[in-house]
């Protein structure tokens, strides 16, 4: 975990995010049909110097928004403030100029680094597009400091990717992302295609950096045991949306929104003790489609306490403790306490949710 | 003390007589670079109703032996040695006609991508049918009765119409459902799950891992279950062994396992794991290094390069034996982990 800084001082923030992708009929004019909903009205602070954990299953559109931050994909609406800038509005050469000041590192290595460029020159490129570190003196030297600050030897400049191993390739990623000494670092899934012992040394890189040069980062994954380690804050998304906010160990401890609980106890604990004295809360079902969400709360579906208002109110997301915020009407509907006047379908019906208590199964 | 029947979870049954033994199990392959060793030296037993894991890194050669089990390894430019005896047979001398009975039939396998082993242009009533057909010798009519009860027994919603369905119409954890019916379609006494629960979000490994264990204790079936993740194995497993550079490096009842790990690559895959719930801020302890090339495999212990403890000459040139240290309880290390780091951790 880093160690934020005191201020508080809000770096990004994100307003009412939204990416949705069009659906193209099969007529020849290729009408419009209706919207992929990747995104759909996310909002969230990042404080600097702090490590943000964006959490969620495939598809809950966690990768989109991290592209949508530094516009690798079009917003279709709401804001993002860095620093004062909106980025959404942004012409092509001030986003350019702000693209220095914010990186990212991908999942896949392998993928994300040309197999054709030495990792020297492909850690360079960013230097050159921003003119930073100019004539051939300077772009070595700062290369040689990049690839030593992530722990490879300079003198593998000259080599190739496929000469590296998984995280020795991820180590070029993140050398690149940190070449033009960025503020802000968006991370999408780093570690997921690493082998177990080398995704301990990826994170100890990553925190290791974050304390050198005061980075602040987004660390987007579906592994919640790696992400609460990483990170100081938590949000967990479901189906384009952002369904609970909460400091990390808050979160793990006292979640609030039923799909945070049952995500939480699906997560396998490396404990056999704990493993079987656990109750995992089994959800139902598939993951709805985002062209066509359900009504009112996303979640619904698959949750166990759905009650009256679940399929026809929206819920926001609204304060349940301290610094902690969560989208679900248990937590009353538009910011008014609810009594729930029956008991909600616990175990009720195929699409509900049951409680599998591993104790006595 | 036996550890490993009292961890028990599921039925195992550890006074019967082994359904799987394997002994010396060898796979080696030529490649351009040389002789690649992959599996060196396998031995175990399995019992029936056990959920035996496989835990190991890529490249560790968890995957490969259990596919020499069933002859799936192709000859060349593999090769295959040792005795893997089922039913009185060894499986690694048996012809193809004589493996075909056994696949599918006593010994059935589920894969790790659900899309790739599904064949994309037959149905799914197809593919759930067939084995049924060819190692039961039911009729159309009686196969296609019999795969709507095991897709209803998976949880596929309305099995009938979904039979005429193809894989693509399916998401990834109902893909990964039918594999499992397929696997189970001829009721085998061993399964073998190749990480059946990799590419799958947490909460629809959750729904698998269930219906394994259900399935399993329904049908007395033996598991051995091969994965990296090790949070999973300790909530499925009766038994653990741990792979490394083709060898097993430890081995135990899964409480014993975690409990007091022997071997320091046991020792440092659990300290590098981040714990839910355990609170940030500590430093992972990571494995230093590189898994081994089995290329070019170290000539004594496979993890001496990376390990903390190597403490003389003998760990470089000599291997070391895989030895009891206490009852049920082995590790393939000339020392073990210090009790004081262990206690540490």
């Amino acid at each position: 975990m880093s160690a934020a800084t005191g201020a508080n001082e809000v770096l990004l923030d994100v307003r009412d995010l939204q990416v949705w992708f069009p659906e193209h009929g099969r007529g020849v004019l290729r009408r419009v049909t209706g919207h992929v909903k990747a995104v759909d009205g996310v909002s969230f602070e990042v404080r600097r110097g702090e490590t943000l954990g964006l959490v969620g299953e495939s598809g809950c559109g966690k990768s989109t928004t991290g592209l949508a931050l530094l516009r690798l994909v079009e917003p279709t609406g709401g804001t993002v403030v860095f620093d004062d800038q909106d980025v959404t509005q942004l012409d092509k050469q001030r986003l350019r100029a702000l693209r220095r000041r914010m990186a990212m590192i991908f999942q896949d290595p392998m993928a994300s680094l040309n197999p054709r460029r030495s990792i020297g020159d492909t850690i360079a490129e960013p230097l050159d597009i921003h003119g930073l570190h100019e004539g051939r003196q300077a772009r070595r030297a700062r290369v040689g400091e990049l690839l030593e600050m992530v722990g490879l030897n300079p003198d593998y400049r000259n080599r190739y990717p496929h000469e590296f191993s998984g995280g020795q390739r991820q180590r070029v990623g993140i050398a690149r992302a940190l070449a033009c000494e960025p503020d802000f670092i968006v991370a999408d899934e780093p570690i997921a295609s690493l082998d177990v012992s080398i995704q301990a040394q990826v994170l100890n890189l990553m925190e290791r950096l974050q304390g050198e040069l005061g980075l602040t980062y987004l660390f987007i994954a579906h592994d919640l045991s790696a992400v609460q380690h990483i990170s100081d804050r938590i949000a967990v998304m479901y189906l384009g949306r952002i369904v609970e906010i909460a400091d990390a160990e808050r979160l793990s401890d006292e979640p609030q929104h039923p799909y945070t609980q049952a995500l939480l106890s699906a997560v396998p604990i490396p404990d056999p003790w704990r493993e079987r004295e656990r109750t995992r809360i089994i959800l139902k079902g598939d993951v709805p489609s985002p062209l066509d969400p359900p009504s009112g709360c996303n979640f619904r579906t698959r949750c166990r306490e759905v009650f009256d208002p679940c399929a026809t109110v929206d819920p926001d997301l609204q304060p349940v403790g301290d610094g902690h915020v969560a989208a679900c009407h248990l937590h009353g509907v538009v910011g008014q306490q609810v009594e729930r006047s029956h008991h909600p379908n616990r175990g009720e019906g195929g699409e509900a949710l049951v409680v599998a208590d591993r104790a006595t199964s | 003390m036996s550890e490993t029947t009292t961890a028990s979870p599921g039925k195992a049954d550890y006074g019967a007589d082994p359904v799987l033994r394997v002994n010396d199990l060898r796979v080696r392959f030529g490649t351009k670079r040389g002789r690649a060793e992959v599996v060196n030296g396998l031995s175990y037993d399995l019992y029936p109703g056990e959920t035996l894991a496989l835990v190991g890194e890529s490249g560790s050669g968890k995957s490969v032996s259990t596919l020499a089990l069933l002859g799936l390894i192709p000859q060349p430019p593999g090769r295959v040695t040792g005795e893997v005896l089922y039913d009185g047979r060894n499986l690694v001398e048996a012809g193809d006609a004589d493996l075909r009975k056994v696949r599918g039939n006593d010994i059935a396998m589920i894969f790790q991508d659900p899309m790739t082993s599904l064949n994309p242009v037959l149905t799914i009533g197809r593919q759930v049918t067939e084995g049924m057909q060819l190692h039961l010798g039911l009729s159309d009519g009686e196969a296609r009765e019999r795969a709507i009860e095991l897709l209803t027994q998976v949880g596929i919603p309305s099995a009938e119409s979904r039979l005429d369905s193809y894989p693509h119409q399916f998401s990834g954890g109902m893909r990964q459902r039918v594999m499992i019916a397929i696997g189970l379609a001829c009721r085998p006494k061993v399964l073998i799950a190749d990480e059946p629960t990799t590419a799958l979000d947490v909460t629809i490994q959750a729904q698998i891992v269930e219906l394994i264990r259900e399935l399993q204790i329904e049908f007395g079936t033996a598991v051995i279950w091969i994965t990296h993740d090790l949070g999973v194995v300790a909530g499925i497993a009766d038994r653990v062994m741990v792979m490394y550079g083709g060898r097993v490096v430890e081995q135990a009842g899964v409480e014993e396992l975690y409990g007091t790990p022997l071997h320091p690559y046991t020792d440092g895959l659990l300290g590098s794991l981040p714990v839910l719930g355990a609170g940030g801020g500590k430093r992972l302890a990571a494995i230093p290094g590189l898994p081994p090339d089995p290329t070019a495999m170290p000539e004594g212990c496979a993890f001496w390069p990376r390990c903390p403890h190597r403490l003389d000459d003998r760990c470089r040139t000599e291997q070391p034996p895989l030895h009891q240290v206490r009852p049920g309880h082995w590790s393939r290390c000339f020392y073990e982990v210090p009790d004081d780091e262990a206690a540490a951790r």
